[in-house]
């Protein structure tokens, strides 16, 4: 039978991961940073800024809703106005992004310069009589570099430590919120620090409004990552919405808290004197009313700033990326380095443009430059939005529709040409740097850009040939290396042929994060030469219906458990070389988390062959309990002719009449097991009862005499280092010879329950 | 960007079903108008207020509007998606 081949992306992040993505890439410099300096601007009236930033915000996000949810793809904003619009617009999206990304990283590297500095200037650490203002540059060319070495490694935070650092962002701004308003209302009198409310006119506003847009960019990343979405049509667009939920309103409580709560004690208006603290105005502000105020600020600012910059020069990187692969920059762009498998020269060109704007600018203009490329950026996006509705408009399934079209999408782009033609007011030199950007884009466009846009580019290789489903017993085995698979492949044959099912072989192509996942497209031809030919081979002997599954990830757990739910896999079964290094593992990342999350039974072995096998050791409690690995001993006893031996161990000091009752209720759950019955009958199922306080004990040495042992897996986190580690885990540790863990089908309950365990911990 | 490239990545919607969705938006105009006027409103307010009791309620307003335009856009993608799903049944 030929087989069926499927090339899939991976999809691992949810709701609330997502929804985290674009908080923390939200929360980062700009509120640490920028407020001290726009409150200087604008007066108690930042208070006003930031709402009506976060008007202009939502208006833009409507569009992001509406286009990320039908053309989810990891160029975001750049792609769809590569679709919407003519001519040079494409190329000039792209290029602009990938400017104002990465001057945003500057800002931050900025940020967490200055932010370094005070610490080690709180400290008493600063050598030389150096101060906190000379380490600045310094420190953020030191910061921006380490991100580039991260990223070139493909290291990247992962969804449960990306959470962790939101939520103490998040926590820490939380508490200078609270003590902050606590502090209003110990002191009433601080309420009159918001009169005057707008000392600097409707113009001030304005100016924050500018200066601060930046602090509400980070939820396109959102749409940057929807390939690895679930559910996109439903969750892209309501991650973006919630994000900016959640933002806008701490924004606008940072502003009361910030301006309300400081005292100056010279008289000195509270904005005047955030304004001359500049980026440091909050974390001086902190000083005053919050508990380890000072320190705490600080932390929240390294670590906003760090994860921002992170955030930063990863989408920097990919925008420049996509334009490398689509021609619109030289190809050196797309390049992906063979080993780390990361775009590592859109890297390093990134990480050189977040330097020089570093180096080359003080830090309100870097704010002011990024600010007025995101705006240009954003307002691109919502001139896309209308010519893309009104060419593919009822071809496209939305997840999401702006109302009020074109309404809204006007306003937004009038509200954005409004703001961004201010900020020539507040800093021409930022206006200079954009103006002359854009300048080269263009150059660029006509002298290169254009004469290859139209050259044919790579097609993503789907390979599909689709035979009919039938309803039968479905093994799933995941191949990395076929060297190591002649076993497993044995075993899942075995067990899916007895049972009339067919075999999937699974190939994961695992790229890092920093790489789309579309470019592991590229190592199909790869894995179906290197590992599939030769699985496929090994399989072709064994008479079992196959398919071939090439699937890419940034996880291969995630794409071993897709494939478990889409194809309703039965078992899988997986190798296990018999050591981890995860020390949160039992047996290894991957095991561990298929283990833990697939809604199916699961097999691991551990043997280099199942060859000569000629006796099985079965540790059994119940019959009932044991039912999936009595049957899948059987299995093996029937294709090898081998004896089955069932161990049983109880309490010391049973008595000869309770030893044959446990002997006969053994016997008993017996009954019934079809691939058993033979055997029983022609003896080769013997029972063991063993009198004995130390199981585990008992069975490592006994496991020593047989070809294979077999023990089956507990539901209830066995995996857990911190615990003890239950029976299974510790015959795995000990045992030396052949085993093979099983594990039945988990219940929907129980799973529930360890998901929301594992949340927390 | 062509009609054929969004098919071959898998974008558009399969032929037979050109022009057999709708596109009118499914959040609530009605409401979400309102909230906008009332967000108008409480900046306006917030701004006018100079500091006093007119100012909080505009900003307090400001943010009441924000998580109802939020509620209606959340409404208003789980009603597309039946809306598709319908249309397919």
């Amino acid at each position: 039978m030929p087989p069926e081949s499927r090339t899939e992306l991976s999809r691992d992040l949810g709701l609330f991961t997502i929804t985290m993505v674009g908080v923390g890439a939200m929360i980062g410099a700009g509120i640490f940073v920028l407020t001290g300096i726009a409150a200087g601007t604008a007066g108690p009236a930042l208070i006003l800024a930031f709402a009506a930033n976060g008007v202009v915000t939502f208006l833009t996000a409507l569009a992001y809703a509406e286009l990320g949810s039908a053309i989810p793809e990891a160029g975001g904003g750049y792609l769809w106005v590569k679709q919407g619009l003519p001519g040079p617009n494409a190329f000039l999206a792209g290029w602009m992004s990938w400017f104002a990304h990465a001057v945003a990283g500057s800002l931050y590297a900025l940020g967490f310069g200055s932010y370094l500095g005070l610490v080690l200037e709180e400290l008493g650490w600063l050598p030389w009589g150096l101060s906190a203002d000379h380490l600045e540059k310094p420190f953020a060319v030191a910061i921006a570099l380490a991100f580039v070495a991260i990223n070139f490694k493909g290291v990247s935070e992962t969804g449960l430590a990306g959470n962790i650092v939101t939520m103490a962002k998040v926590a820490i701004i939380g508490v200078f919120i609270v003590t902050g308003l606590w502090a209003m209302v110990q002191e009433p009198a601080k309420w009159g620090n918001f009169t005057p409310f707008a000392p600097e006119g409707l113009g001030g506003v304005l100016a924050a409004m500018g200066l601060t847009y930046i602090a509400f960019e980070g939820y396109e990343i959102i749409v940057q990552a929807g390939e690895e979405v679930k559910d996109p049509k439903r969750n892209i667009p309501r991650a973006v919405f919630w994000s900016l939920a959640i933002v806008i309103p701490i924004y606008i409580l940072v502003a009361v808290a910030a301006v309300g709560a400081v005292d100056p004690g010279d008289g000195t208006p509270t904005w005047q004197w955030l304004g001359n603290h500049q980026e440091l105005g909050l974390a001086e502000a902190a000083r005053q009313f919050m508990p380890l105020g000072t320190t705490l600020l600080l932390l929240g600012g390294l670590l906003s700033t760090m994860s921002a910059l992170n955030a930063t020069t990863f989408s920097s990187t990919r925008v420049s990326f996509a334009m490398g692969r689509d021609r619109n920059l030289p190809g050196l762009f797309a390049k992906i380095h063979a080993k780390t498998r990361t775009p590592y020269l859109a890297l390093v060109a990134s990480g050189g443009l977040i330097i020089t704007m570093a180096l080359t600018l003080p830090i309100e203009d870097v704010a002011a430059a990024a600010d007025v490329m995101f705006l240009l950026l954003f307002l691109q996006v919502n001139v896309a939005i209308i010519t893309i509705r009104k060419k593919y408009g009822d071809k496209l399934d939305y997840g999401f529709l702006v109302p009020f079209f074109p309404v809204l999408p006007i306003v937004a782009i009038v509200l954005m040409i409004g703001i961004a033609a201010f900020m020539f007011h507040f800093s021409p030199i930022a206006w200079y740097f954009v103006g002359g950007w854009i300048s080269v884009g263009f150059v660029l466009y006509y002298t290169y850009a254009r004469k290859r846009e139209h050259e044919k580019r790579a097609t993503p290789v789907v390979l599909r040939e689709t035979l009919e489903r039938e309803e039968r017993f479905r093994v799933l085995l995941p191949v990395a290396d076929p060297s190591r698979a002649r076993a497993l492949i044995k075993l899942a044959s075995l067990v899916a042929r007895r049972r009339g099912g067919e075999v999937t072989l699974l190939h994961v192509v695992q790229v890092p994060g920093q790489t789309p996942l579309r470019v592991g497209r590229e190592w199909i031809q790869q894995a179906r030469d290197e590992v599939l030919d030769r699985a496929e081979e090994m399989l072709e002997g064994t008479d079992t219906p196959f398919n071939i599954v090439v699937r890419v990830a940034h996880q291969p757990a995630e794409a071993i458990l897709d494939e478990v739910i889409e194809q309703d896999i039965d078992l899988v079964v997986m190798g296990w070389r018999g050591h981890t290094r995860h020390p949160r593992t039992a047996i290894g990342s991957n095991i561990d988390h298929v283990l833990r999350h697939a809604d199916c039974h699961v097999l691991v072995l551990k043997a280099a062959d199942l060859e000569d096998i000629e006796s099985i050791l079965v540790p059994v409690s119940y019959p009932e309990q044991a039912r999936l690995m009595l049957e899948v001993a059987g299995d093996l006893a029937a294709e090898h002719d081998a004896t089955i031996d069932l161990y049983h161990a109880v309490a010391p000091g049973i008595g000869t009449e309770e030893r044959r009752e446990e002997i006969g209720e053994l016997r008993e759950g017996l009954e019934g097991m079809e691939n058993l019955e033979a055997l029983i009958g022609s003896g080769k199922v013997e029972i063991e009862v063993d009198e004995t306080k130390n199981v585990v004990g008992g069975i490592v040495r006994r496991s020593r005499t047989y070809d294979l042992t077999m023990v089956g897996a507990s539901r209830e986190g066995w995996w857990h280092k911190l615990v003890a580690g239950t029976v299974p885990e510790r015959v795995l540790r000990r045992s030396t010879g052949r085993l093979l863990l099983v594990k039945h089908r988990r219940s929907v309950v129980r799973s529930r329950v360890l998901d929301l365990i594992d949340f927390f911990r | 960007m062509s009609l054929d490239e969004l098919r071959d990545q898998g974008i558009l919607l399969p032929e037979e079903e050109w022009g057999e969705h709708s596109l009118e938006p499914t959040v609530a105009r009605g409401p979400l108008l309102v909230v906008l006027l009332l967000a108008a409103v409480g900046l306006v307010a917030a701004f006018v207020g100079d500091g006093a009791w007119p100012t909080w309620v505009g900003v307090g307003l400001f943010l009441v509007c924000l998580y109802v335009a939020t509620f209606l856009c959340d409404r208003a993608i789980e009603v597309q998606r039946e809306r598709m799903s319908r249309r397919r049944r």
